[in-house]
């Protein structure tokens, strides 16, 4: 299906997009709506939108995964991408009118830029079902290498909600960069490990990694062209994490020690890089985000098996 | 509904604190360019932290970042040494998300020479220009979005529902003989197809084991030999089945295999799902493990597929009702093949 690669671009870039966006807001501040980032974009999930409608208009077979209603057939995953995109873009002139009332400097945490990042995390969860449903109904290897990269794209959406502490500029306590770093990796690892059990959460770790460097280099383009500052976020290490992922799931480890050596490794090999960038991980906020990031590591592994319990599988 | 509800409620309380005004003391204490800024503020909750950006003289934008936690409540101390002089710029952040407040001190290293404490008046970072409850309004917004979304994933998940290739390679079973009764010949016939060696020793093992449940723990070599299994092959069986909760075993002198579960509540077809997959014959009339056939045209009009949810139904109505138990009860046993 022709589509689901313009969609799997389209991800990335939304993913580009938003990080220049943040060392937009941080560097240079906010003038108008129309800044170079925000038309990179809003033009892009707008392209995103289109390819889905096309996706859905184009593809009507009669497959067990499409939906019906009446006499239509929509494919299951790009009704997901569709809701996405369309959640970005209905929201965009909501996110306006927030930064007109409220200032320009609130936080990545804020409403509007809250239902952004979940637009474009449930349309990459769309691109990532799409991709996996139609390796399904015809094993190719493009769809199996989509569904990888729409897992690392979906575990860089995941780590997005830390930017403000990747960059060094968070507006809420420490603790919650230990627990979501801690935590958050395991939904993505896991969904993938028990999807395809032949080193997926290690390759899925590893295009997110280049991915990041993409994304570096991206930044490094934008500020030599002044369209942004020097900030650079830091790069979350999380192919230990992928590895020991496979492993577990590998060993048919119960779930909840899964979730809990994931959760332990993703932030035993973050903790380095911690130490290296100065992230301030005081005492106090080790105690608190440490445990809750471990118990909500098992949470999200129990999230990731219940969805994959839905999805078809081979054995 | 009442789930929405409380979710909003809870995203509407993330913006419902009013703002404050923090003021705060900084007392500077400078020894050589060794500086100790100890901030002091009204608000006094342990769990809070100050962050201190500081810039360097001559304009650059770069600069060090250090979050201090409370050492004290309402206490936040800094210690920093400066590697060279001239006007350096501190900045203070301190509040979480939307509740942040910001204060700016600005030191020239080369005139002050003396400690002394200064009073200033932290500012809020958002703006004023509407109401603040349209903040929690719009985090009620979001809680919205999010449950909506999540059920409107779910819903379609469910729809896909789950479904297996199978590509276990069965093994062709010569010792099972056609029997005059017609669901048996039937039953016969298809785990003749398609039955695997694992899943086999799995249920010889497992009637065995029910056979000799008063016994307590067995030893894996005496399954093996009495069941003529390969011991090895035996040991990888039982692990996968103590993993699915049929087994427990215990280690050491006296150690070995026993049912975990009523013999009575072990069912063939369990068993047989655990190792070889799909019941069905052909993979379209599978419910859990359902694949479409690659030369499909049309399901609903499929002929084959008509018959072989027939015999699908044959196949459960047997599997799923004969336990481990039924079967070292001839009787109980009878009563299900006919």
């Amino acid at each position: 299906m022709g589509v689901l690669p313009v969609l799997a671009i389209g991800s990335v870039i939304g993913l580009l997009g938003v990080y220049w966006d943040i060392a937009w807001h941080i560097d240079i501040g906010r003038d108008t709506f129309f800044t170079p980032p925000h038309n990179f974009i809003y033009s892009n999930m707008l392209i995103v939108l289109v390819m889905s409608v096309y996706g859905l208009l184009r593809d009507r077979r009669e497959a067990p995964f499409h939906l019906r209603f009446g006499p239509f057939r929509l494919h299951a995953g790009i009704v997901i991408v569709f809701t996405g995109a369309a959640l970005v873009l209905f929201f965009a002139p909501a996110d306006d009118m927030w930064h007109r009332l409220f200032g320009a400097d609130i936080t990545l945490w804020g409403p509007m830029h809250l239902v952004g990042l979940l637009g474009f995390t449930t349309a990459t969860f769309g691109g990532l079902l799409s991709s996996w449903l139609e390796y399904m109904l015809k094993p190719s290897r493009i769809f199996l290498w989509t569904t990888l990269f729409f897992t690392a794209t979906l575990l860089g959406w995941s780590m997005l909600y830390l930017a403000e502490f990747e960059y060094n500029v968070p507006a809420f306590p420490i603790f919650w960069h230990i627990l979501l770093l801690t935590a958050l990796p395991t939904v993505a690892l896991v969904l993938i490990a028990k999807l395809y059990p032949f080193y997926g959460a290690t390759l899925t770790a590893l295009i997110f990694t280049l991915l990041r460097f993409a994304l570096m280099l991206w930044l490094f383009v934008t500020s030599s062209q002044n369209l942004a500052g020097d900030s650079q976020p830091a790069i979350p290490f999380l192919i230990l994490s992928g590895l020991l992922a496979d492993f577990l799931i590998k060993r048919k480890t119960p779930l909840w020690l899964t979730g809990l050596g994931i959760g332990s490794m993703s932030f035993l090999s973050n903790l380095p890089l911690a130490l290296w960038q100065n992230f301030s991980w005081h005492i106090q906020a080790l105690w608190i985000g440490l445990p809750l990031g471990l118990l909500l590591s098992i949470a999200l592994g129990y999230l990731a098996h219940s969805v994959v319990k839905h999805l078809p599988r081979q054995t | 509904m009442k789930s929405t509800i409380l979710l909003s409620l809870l995203f509407l309380n993330v913006a419902w604190a009013a703002p404050r005004i923090q003021m705060m003391d900084m007392n500077i204490d400078r020894e050589g360019k060794h500086l100790i800024l100890e901030v002091h503020t009204e608000e006094q909750n342990s769990l809070a932290e100050m962050s201190f950006y500081i810039y360097q003289p001559g304009g650059s934008r770069d600069f060090i970042r250090r979050i201090v936690p409370a050492s004290s409540p309402g206490v936040y101390r800094l210690e920093y040494t400066f590697p060279q002089d001239g006007y350096w710029e501190i900045n203070l952040r301190h509040g979480i998300g939307l509740d942040r407040y910001y204060a700016g001190v600005d030191l020239n290293i080369d005139d002050f020479s003396q400690n002394y404490t200064r009073r200033t008046v932290f500012q809020g970072d958002l703006d004023t220009r509407a109401p603040r409850y349209i903040q929690s309004i719009g985090f009620a917004v979001f809680g919205l979005l999010l449950f909506t979304t999540l059920m409107l994933i779910g819903a379609i998940l469910r729809f896909i529902k789950p479904s297996d290739v199978i590509v276990n390679k069965p093994v062709i079973e010569n010792t099972v003989k056609p029997h005059c009764n017609t669901k048996t010949y039937l039953l016969q016939y298809i785990l003749m197809v398609s039955l695997t060696q694992k899943a086999k020793y799995a249920l010889k093992a497992l009637v065995f084991l029910s056979k000799e449940q008063q016994r307590g723990p067995i030893l894996i070599s005496e399954i093996s030999e009495r069941e003529h299994i390969p011991k090895k092959f035996l040991e990888s069986i039982l692990l996968e089945l103590k993993n699915h909760g049929l087994l427990q075993s215990k280690m050491g002198k006296g150690g070995g295999y026993w049912l975990n579960k009523d013999p009575n509540s072990i069912y063939f077809g369990h068993v047989i799902r655990i190792f070889d997959g799909a019941l069905a014959p052909i993979p379209c009339t599978a419910k859990r493990y359902y694949k479409r056939c690659d030369e499909c045209i049309d399901e609903n009009t499929c002929e084959i597929r008509k018959v072989m949810f027939t015999v699908k139904a044959a196949i459960l109505n047997v599997l799923d009702k004969t336990s481990i138990a039924n079967t070292v009860n001839s009787d109980s046993m009878n009563d299900i093949l006919d």
